[in-house]
């Protein structure tokens, strides 16, 4: 049959054999590591991982048409990818769209007939703090306008392709390594491959199995040099080596520095430091100096010579650059002052990739303490007094969850961290896997030694592929610090700690349809109960947390439940990270106590809105949550309030509309994603979904009727009720809640067929003013030829003819082009 | 197991914990409507028409799917309040908005689960207007036909196919609204592996998966007077065509069937029990041939269709094992067409053969190219299922319980009980045994019934004793339990003589072809009915029936004899696509 297929099955076949296991749940794995190879799954590479596997075509075929990850066609030689998260909504994606449809002449899916574009519009790629957001070929660009568009690709369409190797530079210097592996003096129990199980307290506690002077002096110098307090460095520069930051150009900053610092002769002087996200992504590329205090905004490469040369070498910071005349360090900026960064912490202070950093900052201290000198039980308890509740939307009490997986009397039990952050709008957990990932294994170990499992999994999404080698690379540094694997820290405790890269379906954030993933099937959900906790991967208990839940976990047993309990509400207490995007002038990584207003988080860290903007409504906990207008801003944000206003909490995405969003097409975007996410399985979710966009769309197309609201009610009523997973069972939120604060909006587009925000195309007409100046561009720009004229008299649109794409209302120059 | 106590509308009722509350509410009588849920597979929970309501804390209500939902003590539930009502309904007019809207024009019109809660639910409208899916249906296979149009997602089909048959020929595709159900790379059912067992087509509760008609072809034979039309009846029909026409399951109508055959105008109704105790004979020799020359063991029925193509395709190193014998049916066939002929002074070519078998399987076996003459011609040329027999009958206004009893016409209508006995599992080996035992032990006396080989379970083995000499037995039913057979078999942790396996739940009386619904306990009152017609007959051993003995000395000489081989046995073949 494959006589004459051109698919070369022999290096699959290889890969296969070197498998070390390939039971099914592998299966997803093994998908990915195909596609890698070949660029998609041809049907000879499914069959003979079916043979191979002995799993059968069609599952395989099930699973492969599941996930969006996996592709049964080539794709082309460029990949173009649109932003398909809220944010990036808000901000105007369909433009950015429309502008790619026009220049490659494909829509979103297809592949050019030469084989050179594909266009796909994905979802949220976390770049949500540069709205609008495109990939191309991997890399993310931000801030996107039709003239970026054409910026970027026409260059590709004539065949001109970037000089290999562009910003991947080879740094020039290795900073001189120093480890807590170190030994102090021959004393010393460390060796190399089995650390001392004590280095955590000898080393940051003063707690050394042999007391000495110099070797004293020595950790001290060892904690400095980590803590970047070291005297020897005039300064530390930390650069911001986010998402955001890179996609503005971070990545070339290094180099520059360095190049610049050896000008100098200042490169010993000197330590730069790789941080993960620090937070304030719209000032982005963000570089901070200390001690010699400065934060730096917007920096670009031909400023790193004026910083190095006036700053660090003369002494005298870069006033143009810094955040404002009065806020010149972080600590000055309202978006930091006014936030509560606990989990954050170590953003923006430590790089992600260096588990010293971490452990120099007390990491890994609580899980010493708590696998060596607390029962589970103690650790349990711990954490359910302080009254920490699932970080990832529901808001559950993780200390009960814990208990019930602690009781569970099956020997074999499983953690796993969910990482599959796909909510449009929401980059927290991505941000935290990237910028402080040994945070999130301290909590997961504890947490695993607290229930009981020896195997954990971190269920992370493929589109995030930073936070995926970030958190391989601290794996592997756990292991060879003795804080992984066999005997951990010598308690007599084994952990080991497995990344699962999601295959690209949103559901997979629910946690049953996450472990049928896990298992190497369709991400369908399952029934609960039994709940994971009961019966879970394998069949097994399985305890299921978030990202930020995990995180919390060793603040906690550091500091305490008090301390945890001493900022937040009564029923939700500590803080909560949110992602703050959309319409609002500081879009960035906000954590907050829980029972701030959502005004405080908007107004006084976000800024507002931009100029000549009004803020409209907020909406957070993406498609599953809701609008909150912007009269009810003031309301303390919590599990419990924004439950009752219709919300949801949600993992924290807050993406803030203002009054060039149109209420109703917000919804439809919503419905849109939620229906192209349902796994399909129950009838609630999978048809009704699609009765409800179907029933927005004829609304925002002007073919609204009022009997359409008491069928959208109705809907939205029984999918939240007889839904089988809470996708389903929260899917109408966004439509609920935007019918509760605007309904007006809704009637608008029904009785009157207007558009109040000027969005619904259908609704929409554009003509030329008298103040037109016949200059003829929006006749040339006009996509259908539907504008006519001469010189000397108004141009004209043919209404007929016209498709309201307002490419005339945003090139005349004279605002001469009216809509209406 | 302890018991949990629970209210139900009111009513207190007590289950065993663990039980779901579907299980509570049908153990008080109440009925809660599914379209997903079926006891022989694993929960579904997909349909959730089963919502009930649940009281939940401080005065709140939830509604939960029945199936699914465990029952706790104290818990408090109501099947059918208003918005559990409203909730339902929203349902069916979803489905509705994603379904033809042709049920006047339906295969399924009368007989459809979605049809029934739309009266049930008092459905007076198309509420939802807006796009429907698109597939494209799928004829290419001998024996079923899909609609994926008309599916519902249920996954019924998806998890009989994966749990009991294991062949995993079907799975959801896509998702979300493009969700369907497509065997692997979207490729055609005839280019799949599936077996054609049909235990899909059992489950679908609408139009999504049929038989592939060959009414129209029996009925333009019947209407041409130059052809002779000839008709066999498989044993299990006459254990089940009753349900079609209203009778309880169970009901044997062996005496009805010959009698409406003939109404229909049939020249000649042969039986396919008679080739069934054939079968018995070539098969008991093949057997008895074994166990003098030492092997290979076991020695595996083939009389199976679904069962002989599930082997070609997952296990085919057990080639050698199979019985040549060629299935009941195309030994009546290629007899109808030879020796019959030959007597009744007929040219073969002249003869319309059809088989009314419990099967889909059947219909894929006559187009096999060695189910055919030497000639060319097919033994046999059509196969109605007992489905399409019933179709056939009500539209030729036949009402077959008030027909006289009639007998089959000789002599390829004379049987034994053991030819009967071929509709149940276990009852090949048994027929079988009946022979075998008699060459075996002349002295022994007649045996004819092995209790090891009755009843419903899954996998039944053991050890008879014939003379002095112990032989190892097993019988599996549905495929899911032949390959932990085969399994055992081939890793070495089992050895048998003897193995038979059907393809089907229960044997033919569980077959594909079988009237709906078709459910464990009414697989259990066929089975019964067809002990009854093996007690019933004054015969039981096929080497005892006078036809036989004519057969074999007026034709074929002997059992095992090279005329036999001729036209009594056949040979298999590796298939692909190869299954795992």
């Amino acid at each position: 049959m494959n006589k004459l297929s051109k698919v070369d099955l022999q290096p699959l076949r290889q890969v296969l054999s070197a498998w070390s296991d390939l039971g099914p749940h592998h299966l997803i794995a093994v998908l990915q590591k195909a596609q890698d190879m070949y660029g998609y799954l041809p049907e000879e590479a499914m069959e003979l991982i079916s043979e191979i596997m002995r799993i059968p075509v069609a599952r395989i075929y099930g699973v492969v048409t599941f996930y969006a990850q996996f592709r049964r066609e080539p794709r082309g030689l460029h990949v173009v990818e649109i932003c398909n998260g809220t944010a990036c909504h808000v901000k105007g994606a369909d433009r950015i769209i429309d502008e790619l449809v026009s220049v490659l002449g494909i829509r979103p899916g297809q592949t050019t007939d030469d084989g050179r574009f594909t266009l796909l519009q994905v979802n949220c790629v976390g770049a949500c703090g540069i709205a609008p957001a495109m990939v191309l070929d991997g890399k993310v660009y931000g801030h996107m306008t039709s003239a970026k568009v054409r910026e970027l690709v026409e260059p590709l369409l004539e065949g001109i392709e970037e000089p290999a190797g562009t910003g991947q530079r080879k740094t020039g210097v290795v900073a001189e390594e120093r480890t807590f592996l170190d030994r102090c003096c021959d004393k010393c129990r460390n060796a190399e491959g089995t650390p001392c199980p004590e280095f955590l307290i000898c080393k940051l506690e003063d707690k050394p199995c042999h007391d000495d002077e110099q070797c004293a002096a020595y950790r001290r110098e060892l904690r400095n040099l980590l803590r970047f307090e070291a005297e020897r460095y005039r300064a530390h520069i930390f650069l911001c080596k986010g998402l955001t930051c890179e996609a503005g150009g971070a990545a070339e900053l290094r180099h520059l520095f360095e190049e610049e610092l050896s000008r100098h002769n200042l490169l010993q002087d000197v330590e730069i430091v790789e941080t993960g996200c620090q937070g304030l992504c719209e000032m982005g590329p963000v570089v901070q100096i200390k001690p010699l205090e400065a934060f730096y905004c917007r920096v670009k490469p031909e400023d790193v010579a004026e910083i190095v040369a006036e700053h660090i070498a003369g002494g005298k910071p870069v006033e143009r650059l810094l955040y404002s005349r009065d806020c010149r360090i972080e600590a000055d900026i309202p978006f930091y002052k006014n936030q509560e960064r606990r989990v954050l912490s170590n953003m923006g202070r430590i790089d992600p990739r260096n588990i010293d950093e971490y452990i120099a900052r007390n990491g890994y201290l609580a899980l010493y303490k708590a696998i060596r000198h607390s029962a589970p039980e103690e650790i349990i308890d711990i954490i359910s007094r302080s009254g920490l509740r699932g970080r990832g939307g529901g808001g559950f009490p993780t200390g009960r969850k814990w208990a019930t997986a602690r009781t569970e009397q099956d020997p074999v039990k499983y953690l796993i961290c969910n990482a599959d952050e796909g909510d449009p709008g929401a980059f927290m957990d991505r941000s935290l896997l990237e910028g402080d990932p040994h945070r999130v294994l301290e909590g997961m170990i504890i947490a695993a030694y607290a229930i009981g499992a020896h195997k954990a999994f971190i269920y992370v999404r493929a589109e995030y592929p930073l936070a995926v080698k970030h958190l391989q690379t601290a794996i592997g540094q756990a292991g060879r610090y003795g804080l992984l694997g066999g005997n951990i820290l010598g308690s007599g405790y084994d952990l080991n700690i497995e990344i699962f890269q999601g295959a690209g379906a949103f559901v997979c954030g629910e946690e049953t349809a996450l472990i049928a993933s896990l298992e190497g099937k369709r991400g369908m959900a399952g029934n609960k109960p039994p709940y994971p906790t009961e019966h879970g991967f394998g069949g097994h208990p399985t305890c299921v947390n978030n990202v930020e839940t995990f995180a919390n976990v060793p603040l906690i047993l550091a500091h305490g439940p008090e301390w945890f309990r001493s900022v937040g509400t009564q029923s939700s207490p500590g803080t909560k990270i949110f992602s703050l995007s959309g319409k609002v002038r500081y879009t960035g990584l906000v954590e907050v106590p829980m029972g701030v207003s959502m005004a405080d988080i908007i107004f006084r860290i976000g800024g507002g809105a931009p100029e000549g903007g009004e803020i409209k409504a907020a909406q957070t906990g993406g498609p599953s949550g809701g609008c909150i207008p912007s009269a009810l801003m003031n309301t303390a944000v919590d599990y419990d309030s924004l439950k009752e206003l219709g919300s949801i909490m949600g993992s924290g995405g807050l993406v803030v509309t203002d009054d060039s969003t149109c209420i109703v097409s917000f919804a439809r975007f919503f419905l849109s994603f939620t229906q192209h996410e349902s796994c399909g399985k129950c009838i609630p979710c999978r048809e009704g979904t699609k009765r409800m966009l179907e029933i927005l769309e004829r609304i925002t197309r002007g073919q609204g009727k009022l009997a359409d609201l008491d069928d959208l009610r109705n809907l939205c009523h029984v999918i939240q009720r007889t839904s089988s997973c809470g996708l389903g069972q929260t899917s109408p939120n966004p439509v609920l809640s935007t019918l509760r604060y605007f309904e007006d909006e809704y009637l608008a587009h029904i009785n009157d067929k207007r558009c109040p925000a000027g969005v619904c195309r259908s609704l929409l007409t554009y003509h030329i003013l008298d103040n037109c100046r016949s200059c003829g561009l929006c006749a040339k720009n006009c996509p259908v030829a539907c504008i006519s004229g001469s010189r000397g008299a108004p141009y004209v649109i043919d209404q007929d003819a016209c498709i309201k794409c307002g490419k005339c209302y945003e090139v005349c120059p004279f605002n001469a082009v009216a809509r209406t | 197991m302890k018991d949990v106590k629970l209210t139900i509308n009111g009513i207190i009722v007590e289950v065993p914990e663990g039980s779901t509350l579907l299980e509570a509410a049908r153990s008080i009588g109440v009925h809660i409507p599914t379209l997903c849920h079926d006891k022989q597979l694993t929960i579904g929970g997909a349909c959730r028409m089963c919502v009930v309501e649940v009281e939940g804390p401080a005065g709140s209500t939830r509604l939960e799917p029945a199936c699914s939902y465990p029952v706790r003590e104290g818990m408090v539930a109501r099947t059918n309040t208003a918005e559990v009502r409203n909730a339902r309904r929203t349902i069916i007019e979803l489905i509705l908005a994603n379904h033809p809207h042709s049920c006047q024009t339906c295969i399924r019109n009368g007989r459809c689960q979605l049809q029934s809660l739309c009266r049930e639910y008092s459905i007076g409208e198309y509420k939802y207007e807006g796009e429907r899916r698109h597939f494209k249906q799928d004829i290419s296979s001998e024996a079923i036909t899909r609609h994926p149009e008309y599916c519902i997602l249920c996954g019924k089909c998806v998890r009989v196919c994966r749990e009991v048959q294991k062949v995993y020929a079907l799975d959801f595709v896509n998702r979300g609204f493009s969700t369907v159900v497509l065997p692997a790379f979207d490729r055609e059912l005839s280019q799949s592996v599936c077996v054609l067992c049909g235990q899909c087509l059992l489950k679908c509760p609408v139009a999504a998966i049929r038989d592939k008609s060959y009414i129209s072809q029996v009925e333009r034979a019947l209407e041409d007077p130059g052809t002779y039309c000839t008709v066999q009846v498989a044993p299990a029909i006459r254990a089940s065509i009753g349900e079609m026409f209203g009778l309880p399951p169970g009901t044997l109508l062996t005496g009805k069937v010959p009698s409406a055959l003939r109404r229909l105008g049939f020249d000649k109704v042969f039986d396919t029990d008679f080739g069934a105790d054939m079968a018995v004979m070539e098969e008991g020799h093949e057997l008895l041939e074994r166990l003098k020359s030492g092997g290979p063991f076991p020695l595996i029925t083939s009389c199976s269709p679904g069962w002989v193509k599930f082997m070609e395709q997952f296990y085919p190193e057990f080639i050698p094992n199979m019985s040549t014998t060629k299935s009941p049916q195309q030994i009546t066939g290629i007899l109808t067409k030879t020796y019959f002929a030959e007597q009744a002074g007929i040219d073969p070519s002249r003869i319309f053969n059809i088989a009314v078998m419990p099967c889909s399987a059947k219909k894929f076996e006559i187009k096999r190219p060695e189910m055919r003459l030497a000639e060319g011609l097919p033994e046999v040329d059509a196969v109605l299922t007992t489905r399409e027999f019933a179709d056939l009958l009500h539209l030729h206004e036949i009402n077959l319980p008030s027909l006289p009893d009639e007998d089959f016409d000789p002599i390829l209508g004379m049987s034994s009980g053991a030819g009967v006995m071929f509709g149940v599992t276990g009852g090949m080996m048994e027929a079988a045994l009946r022979t075998v035992g008699a060459v075996l032990d002349p002295e022994g006396g007649e045996r004819l019934e092995f209790s090891v080989l009755r009843g419903f379970g899954g996998i039944k083995a053991g050890s008879i004793l014939i003379g002095k000499q112990e032989y190892r037995i097993c019988v599996a039913h549905g495929l899911g339990n032949a390959r932990q057979v085969l399994d055992a078999i081939r890793e070495g942790r089992e050895q048998y003589h003897f193995l038979e396996i059907m393809a089907c739940p229960g044997g033919c009386i569980g077959g594909g072809g079988q009237p709906l619904p078709t459910d464990d306990t009414i697989r259990r009152q066929r089975i019964e009915a067809i002990y009854a017609e093996d007690r019933g007959k004054a015969v039981r051993c096929a080497h005892l029936n006078p036809a036989v003995r004519r057969i074999y000395k007026e034709f074929l000489g002997a059992p095992l004899s090279e005329k036999a081989h001729e036209l009594l046995h056949t040979g298999y073949q590796f298939r692909t696509p190869r299954g795992v």
